[in-house]
């Protein structure tokens, strides 16, 4: 069974559109959702959670279709802190406690005393790295089966980031948990992602595992005046100046042997997004 | 929907232990004591009362307590009710406070009115109190706090307009109805507004993206 079935997932606002958004999360892994900022990363994400209508398309969390019981199951980190200032950890372990049925306060406060958040000051005197992480305690405290994670780690310092990524690879270590991370720190998805998911302009560009497109994807390099020599199909992204181009392409090795006079390096995420995103004419 | 209350209950009380509240019930109270009409403050706490569990809306779009609540696994009908019903804890507390403001004019010999004419202005105070609750809720789950309390100090214009174009009309209105008739009529009219404005919040919310 996977965690999340995605089908056909559409979305219109004036000026941009969710179109045809097709994936799915198998359960125990990490799945990066990339993209530049507008790219509909987080139309995606509340497009899952239901906090907005969609236009089409059919979404399925753990086989079933989206309900309270089945919600009770799914923790959500959003890119800043939702909770009261004036209320403390304690306010918030009450209040959580009653919502969810798994609710563990010994979880929370684990969590809590690990992060080094205090329990009896008001969130307001937190720092913003001590919200986000009150944010995941809160999501993981009542052991939820998919985890959705908005930006998470955006504003946080390395240290902070680290922590939070070896909580979200310690969670999904049973393989009975899942989790999405929609995100534009690719270093991050760099470090714990299984899959990696590019978005652009609304649409799925890549959806692909990660050691794979590692493996297979590569950056063709040479001068402006050998682009020429590039079949566009060839082309998945581009970039150009005035003294080279680089051309994200997919299966390196094939590509090398096409084109030897040109370099075939390999890539990683970030260069995938900036060259998907380049906006370079083939 | 009793993690719902919670939250509001918490969150709206955190701001009345600020002091400000206890200075102004006290404040109240000297009133009170030192005023021929004294009785009359003991009606304002009650819309007070009112008014707090309001600023439960202004709270959830400051800290984006919707957007959590809306992926949370509750239905916004849970998440209405809850929301009903912490305005109705604060407006009994507003009860309270009130009927304590009365026993201070009582003891201080300020109270201008029997017991059971004041009790009655009372009766009269909670149901207008109420049957406001009952308008401003969805008027706030559609225009949010900031312009939901625009939108409401507009409808009481309209209300201030409608009386004094009503008491124009006074003689005809005392030969149809009595203060007691009128009450009555009042209070039936809340009954059966309640159910419809907990509907309108529910059909609003529920259209509402976050």
């Amino acid at each position: 069974m996977n965690a999340l079935e995605i089908r056909g997932l559409c979305k219109r606002y004036t000026g941009f559109s969710l179109e045809d958004v097709s994936f799915t999360l198998p359960m125990g892994t990490i799945t990066g959702l990339v993209g530049r900022n507008g790219a509909g990363k987080t139309t995606t994400l509340k497009s899952i959670l239901g906090t907005i209508h969609t236009d089409s398309g059919e979404i399925r969390i753990f086989g079933k279709p989206r309900s309270k019981d089945v919600m009770q199951d799914v923790g959500i980190v959003y890119d800043e802190c939702c909770f009261s200032e004036v209320l403390t950890l304690r306010q918030m372990n009450s209040v959580l406690g009653s919502i969810y049925n798994n609710w563990s306060s010994d979880l929370f406060y684990g969590m809590c005393e690990r992060y080094g958040l205090p329990n009896h000051k008001k969130i307001k005197t937190f720092s913003r790295g001590m919200k986000q992480k009150l944010s995941i305690a809160a999501a993981m405290a009542h052991s939820p089966k998919l985890l959705l994670l908005d930006e998470p780690t955006g504003g946080l310092d390395p240290v902070a980031r680290n922590e939070i990524l070896d909580d979200l690879w310690e969670f999904i270590e049973d393989g009975m948990h899942t989790v999405l991370l929609s995100t534009h720190i690719t270093t991050d998805l760099d470090r714990i992602a299984d899959r990696i998911i590019i978005l652009s302009g609304g649409r799925i560009q890549i959806d692909e595992d990660k050691d794979t497109l590692l493996e297979e994807y590569g950056i063709l390099k040479g001068s402006p005046e050998q682009l020429g020599m590039v079949a566009p199909s060839d082309i998945l992204g581009l970039r150009k100046s005035t003294y080279f181009f680089e051309a994200l392409c997919r299966d390196r090795e094939k590509m090398a042997k096409k084109y030897p006079a040109l370099t075939c390096d390999r890539t990683d995420v970030e260069q995938m997004l900036v060259l998907m995103e380049g906006g370079a004419e083939r | 929907m009793k993690g719902l209350i919670k939250y509001d209950l918490m969150q709206i009380s955190s701001g009345l232990k600020g002091g400000f509240f206890a200075v102004y019930i006290l404040f109240m109270a000297v009133l009170n004591v030192f005023s021929d009409t004294g009785n009359m403050f003991s009606y304002i706490i009650i819309l007070i009362g009112a008014m707090m569990g309001i600023s439960a809306f202004s709270y959830e779009e400051t800290y984006r307590w919707n957007r959590y609540t809306a992926a949370l696994p509750v239905s916004t009908r849970q998440i209405v009710l809850a929301r009903y019903l912490v305005v109705g804890i604060f407006i009994l507390g507003g009860i309270a406070a009130s009927l304590l403001l009365g026993a201070v004019s009582v003891i201080a010999g300020t109270m201008s009115l029997t017991l059971s004419e004041w009790m009655f202005e009372m009766v009269q105070c909670l149901l207008i109190c109420i049957l406001y609750q009952e308008i401003m809720l969805p008027i706030m789950y559609r225009f949010g706090a900031e312009r939901g309390r625009i939108v409401m100090m507009l409808l009481f214009i309209l209300l201030f307009a409608a009386l004094y174009a009503l008491s124009i009309f006074a003689h005809l209105w005392q030969q149809l109805a009595t203060v007691y008739s009128a009450t009555l009529a009042l209070g039936v009219v809340i009954i059966i507004l309640l159910p419809v404005s907990v509907a309108v919040s529910i059909g609003i919310r529920r259209k509402k993206e976050f």
